[in-house]
């Protein structure tokens, strides 16, 4: 190890909101050269921190030291200038524009008055190449992958000589494959010097990466641990505070109560044909396969929200409605994959959320709601899924990524269920509030709803699948019961080797 | 969140308090007479209506700029129906009833086409907005059509109960009638939804293009209404009737904190924000500026009203960020 010099010191970090302290009395060090992890469940106080070290909010305690001097952080520009750079977990960069237009967005070189376009591509040629990153300074961004997104994001941060580099949760919307790719270039990127502070709930890459981590939990530092100590339920103790346990294994066997989704021979252009599975009421069938194998539209498609050019869905023998309309009338529910663009409605309240497609049962007749009810089964969906902070008129674009979630989950629980599809549900979710929902799915299961789950966390799919299928190439490559499941086997299916 | 929406709420009031008292240390007596009060009110008592529909298709997100034509070719068709029918209870009924299916049928065509076929909302009503008044233009042979020969016809423009203008007891009607129809009803929860975000509302089953279409047909129903409690007032009606209507609109909207964005505003803000630049015209009248000097003031008043309200998305979202962490 080389001298341990720290590039970055926070001491003490007191921050109040409206009396609250949300951050008490903070400290961690990041170290030259270092990927540093910082972890904790939401609400931790993660962000916050994040925010105060990038001068987006002042604190009210305590001192930031970079390079061994006192940083006077008080605007976003004087942390830039510090060499704090961040990357957020919504990406920054124009897709319209290239990739050297994008890195040098605010900073132009010009000769003349006018854009020094060869000095510009020059220098983006020598970082990419300093980088080994596998794209070209005129390559339009639309065009790239998330992953080559994150480099043009990282490489403007280093033409702002970042000495540290935020990383927001940076492998939510990363396949594994893209994610192995990330820790690559964030390997490169602290060659070059650069440190990285690395925010991710995900124990597992953590563990893969991290130089050393830092828990956060409740506003308070409960830990430190070097790369030697990081053990997955150590952190996770650290992260939630109580010993986990291990996933209850389900000795109680749901009730079989005759209920079955069948999709028949189902076809759609490019993406699947010919696809014949049967779902059964009581049990988790679990569909994996790779981004881009069509499980969404899959869904999508039994719900009524995508058109299919042949094949029939039944339920009990009769034909699904293609109207998600009549299908959520007929006791269907639907978990979209893309939380905050389809699963909620940001500016409206958790109870109205909630209420959208229960007002069947809220009015007379779809006309005149009734708003004791409604409020009613808001605040009943708050306690029984515990929903935090417990408010129904809070706005959901106020919650966390784990309660939001939980909302979207909330909406169909007072409805009489009979099929539950469900698209990667616990994504950018932290490991808490996982659990929970877990627990929310395998009771439905229990009382005998069919349920249908689409997720790439191949832990996920295994723990809570009593059945998992995998799709590959628009057919169904395998099928696995819960016993045989491993995430090797699943991958391999996937990607159609074995 | 709630505490930046009083906060702001208060500013644009406090703006409002300064122009009453304004008006209050020049010409106390005269302003706050009852018959300047019902004179203020009944100036902005068109705008009002026009409003209780135009709100709609901004909640969800779209606009509609076709409401000044949309008033008139209404009101054209209702008095041609009156006219037909010489201007007899059944007549006039008819009148109001002709203007608000006409209404009703621009709405059709601009719902239609920003839903159906995508047009940009500002663009598709745009075009409306000439396409009707060229075809007011035409049925009328641009000659103004006279409506002064009814007494009841008369009434809903000019007469008055207890001293109050009727056009104030019609407002008052459909704001309340709008209230209920956005805070009671689950189509209004379906209009805050849908502008909201579209794609999520779907996928709890609602039916947005229908949402959004019918949003449109209320919007030109009041317009509709709006031209004929207009046509009353001026005794006639011609092409240009209502020309300009939609940008008073549109400031009293925006002034309100209507979010122009869509999902979030009050019929009771929009009501309030128009009420202000009544009260911005008629003080500067009161005390005695001069007309030369109206339109500049009222300007950088607006602007100074809708910055106010756009600081609250600021101290919300700032809020939010906070609340999130």
């Amino acid at each position: 190890m080389m001298e341990t010099e720290n590039i970055l010191e926070v001491k003490n970090i007191v921050k109040r909101f409206s009396g609250v302290e949300v951050l008490k009395k903070v400290s961690f060090e990041v170290r030259k050269g270092e990927v540093h992890a910082l972890m904790g469940e939401n609400g931790a106080g993660k962000s916050t921190l994040i925010k105060i070290i990038t001068g987006v909010y002042p604190k009210d305690e305590g001192s930031i030291i970079v390079d061994g001097r006192d940083a006077d952080i008080n605007s976003r520009q004087d942390s830039i200038s510090q060499g704090i750079s961040v990357i957020y977990q919504e990406l920054s960069v124009i897709p319209t524009l290239t990739v050297m237009q994008n890195i040098f967005l605010g900073q132009e070189l010009t000769k003349k008055g006018l854009l020094d376009k060869k000095r510009m591509r020059e220098k983006a040629d020598s970082l990419i190449k300093r980088c080994d990153f596998d794209i070209r300074p005129d390559d339009y961004v639309e065009t790239l992958s998330v992953a080559k997104r994150q480099m043009v994001e990282i490489l403007k941060a280093l033409l702002y000589d970042a000495k540290i580099l935020i990383m927001d949760e940076p492998t939510a919307s990363l396949t594994d494959k893209e994610s192995d790719k990330l820790f690559n270039i964030i390997n490169r990127v602290r060659e070059q010097g650069t440190s990285i502070i690395y925010i991710s709930h995900r124990v597992e890459e953590v563990y893969r990466i991290a130089d050393r981590l830092t828990v956060l939990r409740d506003g308070m530092v409960v830990g430190e641990l070097n790369k030697q100590e990081i053990t997955h339920q150590r952190v996770v103790q650290m992260m939630i505070g109580k010993e986990v346990k291990e996933q209850a294994d389900k000795a109680n066997k749901p009730i079989q109560n005759g209920n079955v989704l069948s999709v028949q021979n189902l076809s759609r252009e490019g993406l699947w044909h010919d696809l014949s599975f049967e779902a059964y009421g009581g049990q988790i069938l679990g569909i994996g396969g790779l981004v881009g194998s069509g499980r969404t539209e899959l869904l999508r498609s039994i719900y009524g929200a995508d058109r299919y050019d042949k094949g029939e869905v039944l339920f009990n023998g009769k034909p699904v409605s293609r109207s998600v309309k009549k299908n959520i009338r007929n006791g269907m529910g639907y978990i979209p994959e893309d939380r905050r663009g389809e699963g909620l409605i940001p500016l409206l309240s958790v109870g109205d959320n909630i209420a959208m497609p229960n007002y069947d049962m809220l009015s007379n007749g779809m006309a005149v709601v009734n708003h004791a009810k409604e409020l009613e089964l808001g605040e009943e969906m708050i306690r029984e899924i515990d929903i935090r902070p417990a408010n129904s008129k809070m706005p959901v674009r106020n919650l966390s990524g784990g309660n939001q979630q939980k909302v979207v989950v909330g909406k169909w629980l007072a409805r009489d269920l009979k099929v539950l599809l469900i698209d990667e549900p616990t994504v950018g979710v932290d490991i808490g509030v996982k659990g929970e929902i877990h627990q929310i799915f395998m009771r439905l299961a229990q009382q005998g709803v069919v349920i249908i789950l689409v997720s790439s966390d191949l832990k996920e799919l295994i723990q809570i699948s009593d059945r998992i299928i995998v799709l590959h190439e628009g057919s169904i490559f395998k099928e696995f019961s819960k016993e045989e499941a491993t995430q090797q086997k699943i991958l391999l299916a996937a990607s159609g080797i074995a | 969140m709630k505490k930046g929406k009083i906060i702001s709420q208060l500013k644009s009031m406090a703006l409002l308090l300064i122009l009453i008292a304004v008006a209050a240390v020049f010409e106390g007596k005269a302003f706050f007479s009852f018959f300047n009060i019902m004179n203020i009110l009944l100036s902005v008592s068109v705008y009002g209506i026009m409003i209780c529909g135009s709100i709609f298709p901004l909640l969800v997100g779209g606009m509609d700029l076709s409401i000044g034509s949309t008033a008139a070719f209404s009101a054209i068709i209702g008095a041609r129906v009156m006219i037909a029918y010489e201007f007899s209870t059944v007549g006039i009924l008819a009148g109001i009833l002709a203007a608000m299916v006409t209404g009703a049928a621009v709405g059709l065509i601009n719902g239609i086409a920003a839903y159906y076929f995508d047009v940009p909302a500002l663009l598709a009503t745009i075009s409306t907005q000439y396409v009707f008044y060229a075809l007011a233009q035409l049925i009328t042979e641009n000659k103004t059509v006279s409506c002064g020969n009814s007494d009841m016809f008369a009434f809903i423009g000019s007469g008055t109960i207890f001293g109050i203008p009727f056009p104030i007891f019609i407002l008052a009607f459909l704001a309340a009638a709008i209230y209920f129809l956005l805070n009671k009803t689950v189509f209004g929860r379906q209009v805050y939804a849908v502008g909201g975000n579209i794609k999520a509302s779907r996928m709890t089953g609602v039916n947005a293009g229908a949402v959004i279409i019918v949003s449109y047909v209320l919007s030109g129903v009041m317009a509709a209404l709006g031209g004929m409690v207009l046509t009353s007032m001026n005794t006639m009606v011609k092409a240009s009737t209502g020309y300009g209507y939609e940008l008073y609109v549109f400031i009293g909207l925006m002034v309100g904190g209507v979010n122009f964005a869509g999902g979030e505003g009050t019929i009771q803000g929009g009501l309030f924000g128009a009420l202000l630049v009544g009260v911005l015209s008629n003080v500067m009248m009161m005390v005695g500026i001069d007309a030369t000097y109206h339109n500049m003031i009222q300007g950088i008043v607006i602007i100074i009203a809708v910055a106010l309200t756009a600081r609250r998305a600021l101290i919300n979202s700032g809020l939010s960020k906070k609340a999130a962490s």
